[in-house]
């Protein structure tokens, strides 16, 4: 055997220390062990060590071994599994893929940093909005606690509320899918508008006695509603309820329902003759799809949604209203209740001049002025959803349809046909509904075709049950 | 192997027979992973019995810590619970207890070295330990003992555990090569250059005998 390396003399020493080499190597080694002693001796060493290593002495028994052993399996198997809904050995996957998925995230919420932006300060300013409870701090007054079933009629048919007698001056509101919510503080305009009372209203449509009875409960309860939507602040403030804007089409919509098919037609009559802005169509209202709320603030229970106006700012905000607490308030301050007309005027008029300082705290409120009126737009989609469950489709009248200040004043010609046909025509006052085709005079170029407006809606349908019993939210306008 | 893979069958069939036996612990480790599968969990201790003094010794073999043997045997035996019921008899089950006890250990190990690493306390103690074993009067039946030990304990962890299985435990280069999970050749490879090292540490008292 010729001579080798050490690595090669230590592995084939290893392997004949093992027998484990075949027997032509072996008998190679031991020719090369006989020609080199100091090899020879080298093997007696390894197998000396390997004795010693085979004498090692082990550890002493342990004669508790088993009975410790069988206390930590009662243990591990009372422990809960584990937190992982996997095997521990996938636990470095799980955690690389965790990492993967937290840096994807991070880019990805990098490159949307100016939308992530914007999300964050909208909710912060709707966060800001819902605790902002200094807005209306003191006492709160309902404004309209006095109102009489009259008034109340007149709300639903033209969706005003008087609010100071001797100013003449009302509110109105308005809510439609296209024009969002208005609000407007307003002179009023009877001389187009003529008050309406319920007498002549049932005696106008031939309300049965059973019929005036319903209307005058829906009035008795819409009255109490609208009690609870409007508020004057200690601090010269002033809350309108989001929902107030829509409850006069759903009054309309339920004075409808509870009337017989030849009423519900002399009433669409009636609304024509009167020049409400509002018609209904006699059939099934369309089934209400509530939006989805979409990436909203739930509302706390007990809040609700109000337009908020102080003389330095118009926001939307959630508020918190303890009704009894305001009745009791209101019972104790009669002096100031007695003094509330001219107190809101005055406010009105104060929130008209400093409107262009006003701070808009929704990028989706719009405010108009003018030296008698004081009007806000919101955008349709900054309100709450709130399912409007109506019997009927009440639907704007047009072109007379146009019913607010700011309007009429943005567009003149309209104003201008108002001013020159401020008296109802003499059927109307002489409780004779108009037959055929109403037209107006050629000298203004317009012809308004009523019967297109009035009987457009055919009423094939059978008039809908109301169904009373079925109270989905508790919404102070829902009758 | 092939034959290992017919023998649960057959190991059923006779643990069936032999359930009400008492005597089980002179049955093999096959009949008695064949009850503990089929729900005798009694077995369990006569496996436990028959191999964890062996456990225990590879441990100390490793470690040369008593402390921390029953500790680490228990953690194997509390695996190799786990596992047994998916055991399918493709190797022996001491070649595949033997495998568990090597991975524990060296996690034990690696687990030990961060925690030296980290461990301030860890370093001076064992700075202490270093000095002490240097002053310690150690009988003189004691000296070889205790030089084979702290032999083995100078021998890198993948020198450490093949000589530790050949040597001392006296397994084959193929059971030796399924514990750790590597080549027959490899296998002699490291246990040849484990011989070499251990024959530097050992050579005081191997040219004094």
């Amino acid at each position: 055997m010729k001579s080798i390396s050490t690595r090669e003399l230590r592995k084939t020493l290893s392997l004949y220390l093992d027998d484990a080499l075949d027997k032509e190597a072996k008998a190679r080694f031991e020719e090369y062990l006989a020609a080199n002693p100091e090899i020879a001796r080298e093997l007696e060493s390894w197998k000396k060590q390997q004795q010693v290593l085979r004498s090692k002495q082990g550890i002493e028994p342990n004669e508790w071994f088993w009975q410790k052993l069988s206390t930590r399996l009662e243990q591990q198997q009372n422990k809960p599994e584990t937190v992982f809904p996997f095997s521990r050995k996938y636990v470095p996957l799980a955690a690389s893929l965790t990492v993967v998925l937290a840096a994807f995230v991070g880019v990805l919420l990098i490159q949307q940093r100016p939308l992530l932006t914007k999300y964050l300060s909208e909710k912060k300013e709707q966060v800001q909005q819902l605790y902002q409870g200094n807005i209306l701090q003191g006492k709160l007054l309902p404004l309209f606690t006095n109102l009489n079933k009259d008034q109340v009629l007149q709300f639903a048919l033209f969706g005003t509320l008087p609010l100071d007698v001797q100013a003449k001056t009302e509110l109105r509101v308005d809510e439609s899918k296209e024009n969002g919510t208005r609000i407007e503080f307003a002179k009023n305009e009877e001389q187009r508008r003529p008050p309406v009372t319920v007498e002549q209203f049932c005696k106008e449509i031939s309300a049965t006695p059973a019929q005036h009875k319903s209307v005058d409960s829906i009035l008795t309860s819409a009255r109490d509603k609208i009690q609870e939507s409007v508020f004057l602040g200690e601090n010269k403030s002033l809350a309108v309820h989001a929902d107030l804007a829509k409850f006069n089409r759903t009054m309309m919509s339920r004075i409808a329902a509870s009337l017989e098919l030849p009423q519900q037609k002399k009433f669409q009559r009636f609304l024509a003759m009167s020049r409400s802005p509002y018609t209904f169509v006699i059939a099934p209202a369309p089934a209400v799809r509530v939006p989805m709320p979409g990436p909203r603030i739930p509302r706390p229970s007990g809040m609700e949604q109000f337009v908020v106006i102080t003389p330095d700012s118009c926001t939307i905000a959630h508020v918190r209203i303890d009704l009894q607490q305001i009745q009791r308030n209101a019972a104790l301050t009669a002096e100031e209740a007695r003094s509330m007309d001219e107190r809101t005027h005055a406010l009105i008029r104060e929130f008209a001049a400093h409107a262009n300082a006003q701070k808009r705290m929704n990028s989706s409120l719009s405010i108009f002025s003018g030296s008698d009126y004081y009007s806000i737009k919101v955008e349709s989609n900054v309100l709450e959803p709130t399912p409007d469950a109506t019997p009927f489709e009440v639907i704007a009248r047009a072109p007379r349809a146009v019913q607010f200040q700011y309007e009429l004043h943005q567009m003149p010609d309209i104003q201008k046909f108002f001013n020159q046909d401020s008296q109802p025509p003499d059927h109307f006052m002489q409780n004779t509904p108009p037959s055929g085709v109403w037209r107006k005079s050629a000298a203004h170029g317009r012809v308004i075709d009523l019967d297109s407006v009035v009987n457009a809606p055919r009423d094939r349908n059978p008039r809908p049950q109301m169904d009373q019993g079925k109270k989905k939210y508790n919404n102070p306008f829902e009758l | 192997m092939s034959e290992s893979k017919n023998i649960p069958q057959r190991m059923v069939n006779q643990a069936v027979v032999s359930v009400s036996d008492s005597s089980l612990d002179r049955k093999s480790d096959d009949v008695l992973i064949t009850l503990f599968q089929s729900g005798e969990e009694e077995a369990f201790r006569y496996l436990v019995e028959r191999y964890n003094q062996r456990v225990r010794n590879l441990i100390y073999s490793i470690f040369n810590e008593s402390s921390v043997v029953d500790d680490i045997a228990q953690e194997v035996f509390i695996r190799v619970y786990e596992a047994l019921p998916r055991f399918r008899f493709e190797s022996s089950f001491y070649t595949w207890l033997y495998r568990i006890t090597v991975n524990k250990s060296r996690d034990e190990l690696r687990k030990k070295r961060a925690r030296k690493f980290y461990s301030l306390h860890a370093m001076l103690d064992a700075s202490n330990a270093e000095l002490q074993s240097k002053i310690r009067i150690v009988p003189e039946d004691g000296w070889a003992k205790e030089l084979v030990n702290k032999g083995l304990q100078q021998l890198p962890e993948r020198f450490r555990v093949p000589i530790i299985l050949k040597d001392i435990e006296g397994l084959s280069y193929e059971e030796m090569a399924e514990i750790m999970q590597c080549e027959v050749g490899t296998v002699k490879s490291r246990l040849s250059r484990a011989r070499g090292m251990m024959r530097k540490i050992l050579a005081p008292l191997l040219e004094a005998q």
